[in-house]
């Protein structure tokens, strides 16, 4: 008998066709359906299960999952979008806005922004130990590479083409929401068009249930140095003021907390 | 007493007791301060070096500091090495010209480890030598390269020293270029456009920015040629180079643009 995984996305108020982030225990056979992939796990014998996950170009993966007892747990998060097509990068994001923000002079600016994420299977073993087993993505066109700098020394990028936003709202698996603060001391206006920084200390926090992520925000702070305009960016937690908001496992180990100095320009 | 016996001629040789004691002393010392040397160099430097340089350079290291100290040695008991340099001097010629290419490979290898033209698996290519592949490392007298088909090729030091070496480890990422020829009543414009959409949506190596590049490089015999140049992680050609031209082919086609054969138009002359 399956079980179909529903959930209701909240701002929409309506029944949404699609899995929510979450956990979900397996004892025979379940499905689970985001866009464009689907995923079925089924209870193969004794404490054996199968898993299956086809994607938009019906491309199928499947794997053997062996449990410590005869139901399985796992648990679906979002996770930091680094490891789809191939980990290549020094785990820089590169974040171009598809439009310019113009922040006038001696002035601060919060921006809320899309930022991609890859979907993590996690098995989990009891509460507090998730073994990363699988990944995936909703939009294969966030799978991509950008060089930041030039090509003889430039700096390899997870890349994105990103909206700013107006208001909080669920990006369907595709985005987390973060939000930057752009502060500019300079004397005149600046253009900022993109953002790259590391993005290992960045914790991502999902609502159960729902296809809702947030990402801890960002600090960009402009500068003038000899050699010409630099921003500073920063990490900055998430403030978690709705309790409903779960941290995700990670899929990679956490680095130290980086700043990341963009002075190869930011327009 | 014991002085008497130490200051001992032995026959005619002018050597004492004590000369051989003296001798061996400072050989002994000598083969310490190589071996102390060599342990520290591989304790302290030798981390920071590349390890084919690190394994050679403790090899001369050690070797440099036991043939100073047997020449210290020698020399400490006045021993004429005249007629020996001499006789030295024809048997060195015989063995230069015999071992010609052994120094050659020698001397390159050392060069190579100094100049450090690319690490240690690292991707080179030798174009003088048709040669691609991943460097395993240099040796005394050989580099050895690790070809893409997986065989092992071992090409003398010397040769590699005075080829041009290509290498890609400077950039994080590298271009390939590929040539597309069109018809001339198709829209050069539309074509670029695309080519351009295939690329960002099939070629997931393909990096976004910068963006790929179409050059019209030659309005030539049958076609309009258009040069496109992608550029994608350093070591990932295997994933780029062999769809590039299927995607952009198969784009095109679904587009409705030619891409035309050589082709002759023959006229033929009526002979009324």
């Amino acid at each position: 008998m399956a079980e179909k995984a529903e959930i209701k996305l909240a701002a929409e108020n309506k029944q949404s066709k699609y899995s929510g982030f979450g956990t979900y225990t397996i004892t025979d056979t379940l499905e689970l359906s985001l866009p464009k992939t689907d995923i079925t796990i089924t209870h193969e014998s004794d404490n054996k299960f199968s898993y299956r996950r086809k994607n938009s170009q019906n491309e199928i993966t499947n794997k053997l999952v062996s449990a410590s007892s005869d139901s399985l747990k796992i648990e679906l998060a979002p996770i930091l979008p680094l490891n789809l097509p191939a980990k290549k990068t020094n785990d820089l994001m590169f974040l171009r806005l598809e439009k310019q923000v113009f922040v006038s002079k001696k002035s601060k600016l919060d921006v809320l922004v899309q930022f991609p994420i890859e979907i993590g299977v996690f098995v989990v073993d009891d509460s507090t130990s998730f073994d990363f087993f699988d990944c995936f993505t909703c939009e294969p066109m966030h799978s991509r590479f950008a060089l930041y700098g030039t090509p003889e020394k430039g700096n390899l990028c997870m890349y994105s083409k990103v909206s700013l936003l107006s208001k909080h709202e669920p990006q369907d698996y595709v985005y987390a929401i973060m939000k930057a603060t752009i502060e500019n001391p300079l004397d005149k206006g600046v253009k900022v068009g993109k953002f790259v920084f590391p993005v290992t200390y960045h914790d991502i926090y999902y609502k159960d249930g729902s296809s809702e992520a947030h990402i801890d925000d960002i600090e960009m702070k402009i500068d003038e140095q000899v050699l010409g305009q630099v921003a500073k960016i920063s990490h900055i937690t998430f403030k978690n003021k709705d309790q409903n908001w779960k941290l995700a496992p990670r899929s990679t180990e956490k680095t130290e907390k980086l700043e990341f100095l963009m002075d190869r320009g930011f327009d | 007493m014991v002085l008497e016996f130490l200051d001992t001629q032995l026959g005619d040789t002018g050597f004492t007791y004590w000369s051989l004691i003296v001798t061996g002393i400072i050989i002994a010392v000598g083969v310490i301060i190589a071996r102390i040397a060599k342990m520290i160099f591989k304790r302290k430097f030798a981390p920071k070096m590349t390890v084919d340089s690190a394994k050679n350079m403790s090899k001369i290291l050690y070797w440099g500091i036991i043939i100073i100290t047997l020449l210290a040695a020698t020399s400490s008991q006045g021993v004429d090495f005249t007629g020996l340099i001499v006789a030295g001097g024809i048997f060195g010629v015989v063995i230069g010209f015999a071992t010609q290419s052994v120094v050659s490979n020698l001397i390159s290898g050392i060069f190579l480890m100094i100049e450090k033209p690319a690490r240690q698996g690292e991707n080179v290519e030798i174009p003088d030598m048709s040669i691609l592949g991943k460097l395993l490392d240099i040796g005394t007298f050989s580099t050895r390269i690790q070809q893409f088909d997986g065989t092992v090729l071992r090409v003398p030091n010397e040769k590699v020293f005075t080829s041009n070496l290509r290498t890609f480890s400077l950039s994080e990422i590298r271009r390939t270029e590929v040539t597309v020829g069109i018809a001339y009543k198709d829209d050069i414009d539309n074509a670029i456009d695309v080519m351009k959409n295939a690329i960002r949506e099939k070629v997931t190596y393909a990096l976004m920015e910068p963006e790929p590049q179409f050059w019209v490089t030659e309005l030539g015999d049958n076609s309009v040629n258009i040069k496109v140049l992608v550029w994608h992680p350093r070591d990932d050609l295997g994933e780029v180079y062999p769809v590039l031209l299927k995607i952009l082919k198969n784009a095109l086609d679904e587009a409705g643009i030619e891409i035309p054969f050589p082709q002759r138009v023959v006229w033929q002359q009526s002979s009324s």
